[in-house]
């Protein structure tokens, strides 16, 4: 109860200063070596995959909202699409320790950090749990054409 | 585009026609086909249609202006149009449409409304469409209703005001007419109309009352009066009376309904009998089938039967030309014809001259006789009367009714003696006796 | 499975950017607004900074309803200049969550407000231009004496991101929240493909790419010998595969249609509303501190009379059941009903609500179920939008409908869209109550219904009796969508006077959208909105005393969703009909239900439909009112000007079409 946080004009009237603590800035000076501890190989390789990945599909739609083309393939896209083609190492720092339970919120310019937290969802989770949830999203409507085009592959 | 409207030509012999009356506003829509005014000769009155779509921007004749035809009466084009070239050098009264923003200032309405202001809703007022409906529900007429809406509008208290009040009163108005021995008014001054005590006890006392109103006569009035007038002060008219066996026409008249109903596409009547007699008694009794000019007598050759109608205008006497060269039916669809031309009047005023000779009929009436007017300079008028039972010594000797028809003669005596009027008159008789077509 | 997971991941992706109904939200979200929340991806949005506050509500759920897991909000740099922003920061870090929740409730709530700092707003630099603070990070320290943990990460090495947001998760799990972090990134691309760039040099963004942290990263790895050059080719030309193969499929119209709205033209309707009764949202008991009919107040509405009329006497204030009584019973009945159900505003504990409607609430709840927040309107708005979305109940309340424009972006944009959005996948239950007031002004006087009833997606109810406040705040509070509710701090004392039968003790929910006839008539129908209901009940009584004229009164009750067939049904009869309410009548939704009564029952109209609603004015001070709101005067001045001329009324106020182009003109 609020009436029990007694504001006594004593105390509030007492003179001092606000101390502020020292706020780090880019403080993180480790090298892949000392990291090696904290990441198997494949953890640093997947950091890297992750980041490219974002980075292509990224890419992707800059071609084919210039060019209307990506590697070939002719497509023209009226909507929008902001891109964070460089903040990929941001993103995916941003969602590797996070799995479903956590939440992110974005902004407009959000497709990495959407990708980055999938991938790292879909790093942590086993196959059974991913395919119960393509399954069942819109009653596997969205995962219906990415296993066709698996098996035309 | 704005385009004139002219005051038509009616026959080669008109120089100039009467206007009588436009159906539009200035500044109203008209649609092509439209009645748009109408206007007389010194013959018949004539109704004229707009011949283009558009608005009514000026007219430039009102009531009892003679105009010389072809003239241009009026103009219709698009709003806003100029007029200028059309209107007749200022000789004419120039009414144009009224500027709108000075309707408005006119049409200032009190910055609160009045309650109740009846307004008398005209052909444009607004109708709700609930009171619309409602009207077309109670075959309501809207044309004279009032509008006690807001700003006039009619809405469904109004309809529904006239559906119950035709002659809605209060029990006590009821009570106060019946009484004193009143007819209810038409309309009272309750709400809706609905005739109040007062409405009664206000009603003029039936012995002091000024009962008449005044009204100017309309042309085609004038001109009946003048030619009714002159027949009876400048010749010698008098009638004759006889009747005719009707057997043989009205046995004809039941064969003929019979052959209408096998698709024959003749209507003959009893009066086309009795004029197609007429004519073959005036072929063998030339003399009375002349005019009559003072100094002269004018003989024709022909039969121009001229035949009275009745029209709503007035009374108008159109002419079948060479009747004598016509079949009973081709008679019967020529006079059918020209008498449908003055109902509507659109008759061509060539049509309302030179007869020889007239037939007027007052049968339908119940008229057992009577005496016709002549239409000088013709020395003959024969009136048609109704067929009567009369008592008659049949061919077996035996006495019976038979039906017979009154045929009244009226005859000029300075054109011809009462002898040869009556024979002619008998001889229409025989004709009609021993008709045959 | 992995590989066909991510193919999965980018196809639903790129498949709801290109519109299409396969995308992760059928199309209905696209590029701004995609979101997968299987994987704990929540709404992007497409207003900047808009996550501020709603990322709050989300950390908020997860507290109250003991989820697991910590929430991040990416926003840009440049959201720093937006209020929501720092509402979101200081309604997530007052002093209460440590300070007076109680047991396992307490401590802060786990939320990074994860700023990925890439130095541009739009066209404006922050650091240098836009912003004051030098260095984002700073602005952490002005929230709460831990400084929100606040640091600056150098976000082009994703080592450091990662040891970063390890520690702060850490922070969170031990309720030691919320955090702010300042990461430091840069964007080659433009602010969007069209963007020219104009506003930074060549050089600049060359020496950024100089620094690509892939590149950086991955020539790192080999050099540590973690994998080989050829290795990392090999990842490079897999992915350009994967991207082809989804971009082939989310491009084609056999594979990947986009709705069709010509095979089902209700497509976009059906997802507008979600429609759904829930009795709760969380099978857990709900936390309470008493069993109910413990409850002072509770008993104290027990020995009320509920139904307003004794002896065709209205009772007395006191002891007749209120219209506060009918809206506390519905709230605390869904308190003990559904667990996840929260409220909270600027007074609504120990104060009661500015209006006594939660008196009695504080004695039942515990601390994290009915809290007094900051005054931000727009995070109090955001956070139970965000709250919902993460599937909780939350009945948010802003003292007066006035305030509705602090929290307009939280209501127009945020609330409103995304259970649409996201083609319904996402509910939104909340009841959002505002109060219309009354003698405080042109800032605490307005009912701005109209302007949330034009924007789709909002149910709106404004009950006027005790007996529909009950009904239709169940119906809400049982329902899955967004609804606000107006109230008129002239009606919170009224009694029952038209349900005859009195308010039940027991649950019933009135269907929102059913407009209700509180008197029947024959000659003229009145259709009210709000308190003005008791002002057309004066008029039908002179309408009928003076000028025998029998009114049909009609009490809309909802406004979003509204069904017609009662008023239309009246209109019918009556053939005449005046729409009032307390809303300023330009633009007033009694406009738009007076147009569609014109299109749907015109024949029948004897008359135009007629508004009569307050000036377009500012509202007067309480002396004044009676100028500005519509009185029964002008109802019935009105009737007589434009609809029925009564016999003998003297109107004082100008209801001409002349008067009302005059005032159209000037715009008053």
């Amino acid at each position: 109860m609020p009436k029990i946080e007694f504001i006594d004009p004593k105390v509030e009237r007492q003179s001092g200063e606000i101390k502020l603590d020292p706020i780090p800035v880019n403080q993180y000076s480790k090298s892949i070596e000392d990291e090696k501890l904290n990441f198997t190989k494949d953890e640093f390789i997947r950091i890297y995959r992750d980041m490219v990945i974002i980075r292509e599909f990224e890419n992707m739609i800059n071609d084919i909202k210039i060019k209307s083309e990506y590697n070939g393939i002719a497509y023209n896209h009226p909507g929008p699409a902001h891109l964070s083609i460089g903040q990929e190492a941001s993103a995916v720092g941003m969602a590797y320790h996070l799995d479903a339970e956590d939440y992110i919120f974005g902004s407009h310019r959000s497709h990495g950090e959407i990708l980055a937290k999938g991938l790292s969802v879909i790093n942590k989770w086993n196959d059974s749990q991913l395919m119960e949830v393509m399954k069942g999203y819109w009653d596997g409507a969205t995962l219906r054409p990415v296993e066709k085009g698996i098996r035309a592959r | 585009m704005a385009e004139a409207v002219i005051m038509p030509r009616q026959g080669q012999s008109v120089e100039s026609c009467i206007f009588s009356e436009w159906f539009f506003k200035v500044g109203d829509k008209v649609s092509k086909g439209d009645m748009l005014f109408t206007y007389e000769t010194d013959k018949a009155a004539f109704e004229q249609e707009a011949l283009v779509d558009g608005v009514l921007l000026a007219t430039f004749a009102k009531e009892g202006d003679e105009i010389p035809v072809l003239e241009t009466i009026a103009v219709i084009g698009a709003e806003g149009e100029s007029i200028d070239e059309f209107a007749p050098g200022g000789k004419a009264t120039v009414q144009t449409a009224s500027d709108p923003h000075d309707e408005v200032k006119e049409d200032k309405a009190p910055e609160i409304q009045q309650p109740i202001a009846e307004v008398s809703a005209g052909k444009d007022s607004a109708i709700s469409p609930r009171a619309k409906n409602l009207a077309a529900k109670e075959h309501v007429s809207i044309e004279h209703l009032k509008g006690t809406g807001p700003e006039g509008r009619i809405i469904e208290r109004d309809v529904e005001a006239a559906a119950k009040n035709r002659t809605k009163a209060t029990p006590l108005a009821k009570s106060i007419a019946a009484h004193d021995h009143k007819e209810l008014p038409a309309t009272g001054t309750g709400f809706g109309g609905k005739i109040r005590a007062a409405d009664v006890k206000q009603m003029p006392s039936v012995t002091l009352a000024n009962d008449f109103t005044d009204k100017k006569i309309s042309n085609i009035r004038k001109i009946i009066a003048q030619n009714m007038y002159e027949s009876l002060a400048n010749t010698a008219q008098l009638t004759l009376h006889t009747s005719a066996d009707a057997r043989k026409m009205l046995s004809i008249r039941n064969a003929m309904k019979s052959k209408m109903a096998d698709g024959y596409a003749y209507n003959i009547t009893i009066n086309d009998m009795v004029s197609f007699a007429t004519i073959r008694a005036l072929i063998v009794n030339p003399e009375i089938n002349i005019h009559f000019m003072g100094d002269s007598i004018r003989s024709f050759s022909n039969v121009h039967l001229g035949f009275a109608v009745d029209t709503p205008r007035g009374l108008m006497v159109p002419t079948v030309k060479n009747a004598n060269h016509l079949t009973i039916e081709g008679l019967s669809a020529t006079m059918k014809e020209l008498a449908g031309a003055c109902q509507k009047g659109s008759v061509n005023p060539e049509s309302l001259q030179g007869a020889t000779f007239t037939m007027t009929n007052l049968g339908g009436f119940g008229i057992e006789m009577f005496t016709p007017v002549l239409n000088p300079p013709q020395a003959g008028i024969l009136g048609v009367n109704t067929i009567t039972q009369q008592a008659a010594q049949l061919e077996g000797g035996a006495f019976g009714f038979i039906p017979k028809i009154g045929l009244s003669l009226t005859f000029d005596h300075r054109a011809l003696d009462g002898a040869p009027a009556a024979r002619f008159l008998q001889s229409v008789a025989h004709h009609i006796e021993n008709l045959s077509i | 499975m992995n590989d066909l997971a991510i193919d999965f991941l980018l196809y639903g992706t790129l498949a709801e950017i290109f519109a299409r109904e396969n995308g992760f939200n059928k199309g209905l979200g696209g590029s701004m607004h995609a979101f997968f929340t299987p994987f704990g991806v929540y709404p992007n949005n497409a207003i900047v900074g808009g996550s501020g506050d709603i990322a709050v509500g989300g950390a908020l759920y997860k507290k109250v309803n003991k989820k697991p897991g910590i929430v991040v909000a990416n926003i840009g740099d440049a959201s720093m200049g937006c209020g929501p922003v720092w509402e979101g920061m200081v309604f997530s870090s007052m002093d209460q969550f440590r300070l007076l929740w109680e047991g396992e409730f307490q401590g802060g709530l786990p939320i990074i407000f994860n700023f990925m700092n890439n130095q541009y707003g739009m066209g404006g630099q922050t650091r240098g231009e836009t912003m004051g603070y030098d260095v984002l990070a700073r602005v952490g320290a002005a929230f709460a004496p831990y400084q929100m943990h606040t640091e600056r990460v150098d976000g082009y090495n994703p080592l450091a991101m990662i040891d970063a947001c390890g520690r702060k998760k850490k922070i969170l799990e031990e309720k030691k929240g919320p955090v702010l972090l300042d990461t430091l990134t840069y964007r080659f691309s433009g602010h969007s493909p069209s963007d020219a760039s104009s506003y930074r040099t060549k050089e600049e963004i060359e020496a950024w790419q100089n620094v690509d942290s892939i590149i950086d990263y991955g020539q790192s790895l080999v050099k540590a010998g973690i994998c080989s050059q050829s290795d990392l080719d090999e990842i490079k030309a897999n992915t350009v595969g994967k991207v082809e193969k989804v971009l082939k499929l989310a491009s084609s119209d056999d594979i990947s249609p986009k709705m069709n709205l010509y095979a089902n033209p209700r497509a976009i309707e059906e997802v507008m509303f979600t429609n759904g009764s829930v009795d709760s949202f969380d099978d857990r008991e709900p936390e309470v501190n008493m069993p109910m009919e413990e409850n002072p107040r509770v008993q104290q509405i027990a020995k009320k009379e509920r139904f307003g009329l004794k002896d065709g006497k209205e009772v007395s204030k006191m002891k007749a059941y209120q219209l506060r009584d009918g809206l506390f019973e519905a709230i605390v009945d869904r308190f003990y009903k559904d667990a996840t159900c929260i409220a909270y505003g600027e007074e609504n504990r120990d104060w009661g609500g500015a209006f006594a409607v939660y008196r009695g609430l504080t004695e039942a709840l515990p601390y994290h179920r009915l809290f007094n927040s900051s005054i931000s309107e727009g995070a109090i708005v955001g956070t139970a939008v965000g709250y919902a979305l993460c599937g909780g109940r939350v009945i948010p309340e802003l003292m007066y409908c006035d305030f509705l424009g602090r929290a307009g972006d939280e209501v127009f944009n945020q609330m409103s869209k995304w259970q649409a959005m996201s083609a319904g996948y996402l509910k939104m239950p909340i009841v959002m109550r505002v109060s219309v007031g009354s003698k405080y002004g042109a800032q605490h006087s307005q009912d701005w219904s109209s302007l949330v009833a034009h924007i789709p997606g909002i149910k709106v109810i404004f009950p006027t009796t005790p007996y529909d406040a009950k009904g239709l705040l169940n119906a809400a509070l049982q329902g899955t969508d967004p609804v606000m509710v107006f109230e008129s701090q002239r009606l919170y004392d009224i009694g029952e006077l038209f349900h005859t039968a009195g308010v039940p003790e027991g649950y019933y929910e009135i269907e929102i959208g059913d407009p209700d006839v509180k008197r029947a008539g024959k000659d003229i129908t009145i259709l009210t909105i709000g308190s003005t209901l008791y002002t057309a009940i004066e008029a039908a009584k002179t309408l009928e005393e003076k000028y025998g004229l029998s009114a049909e009164v009609i009490d809309a009750r909802s406004i979003v969703p509204f069904n017609y067939e009662k008023v239309i049904e009246s209109v019918k009869k009556t053939g005449r009909i005046v729409l009032a309410s307390d809303a300023c009548e330009r633009g007033s939704v009694l406009k738009e239900m007076a147009q569609t009564i014109s299109e749907t029952a015109f024949d029948y109209l004897d008359a135009p439909p007629v508004v009569v609603g307050s000036r377009n004015w500012i509202t007067p001070a309480y002396e004044l009112e009676e100028f500005f709101f519509p009185q029964k005067q002008w109802i019935l001045d009105a009737i007589h000007t434009k609809i029925l001329p009564l016999e003998g009324h003297e109107p004082k106020h100008d209801f001409s079409s002349k008067e009302q182009l005059r005032r159209s003109k000037l715009g008053v």
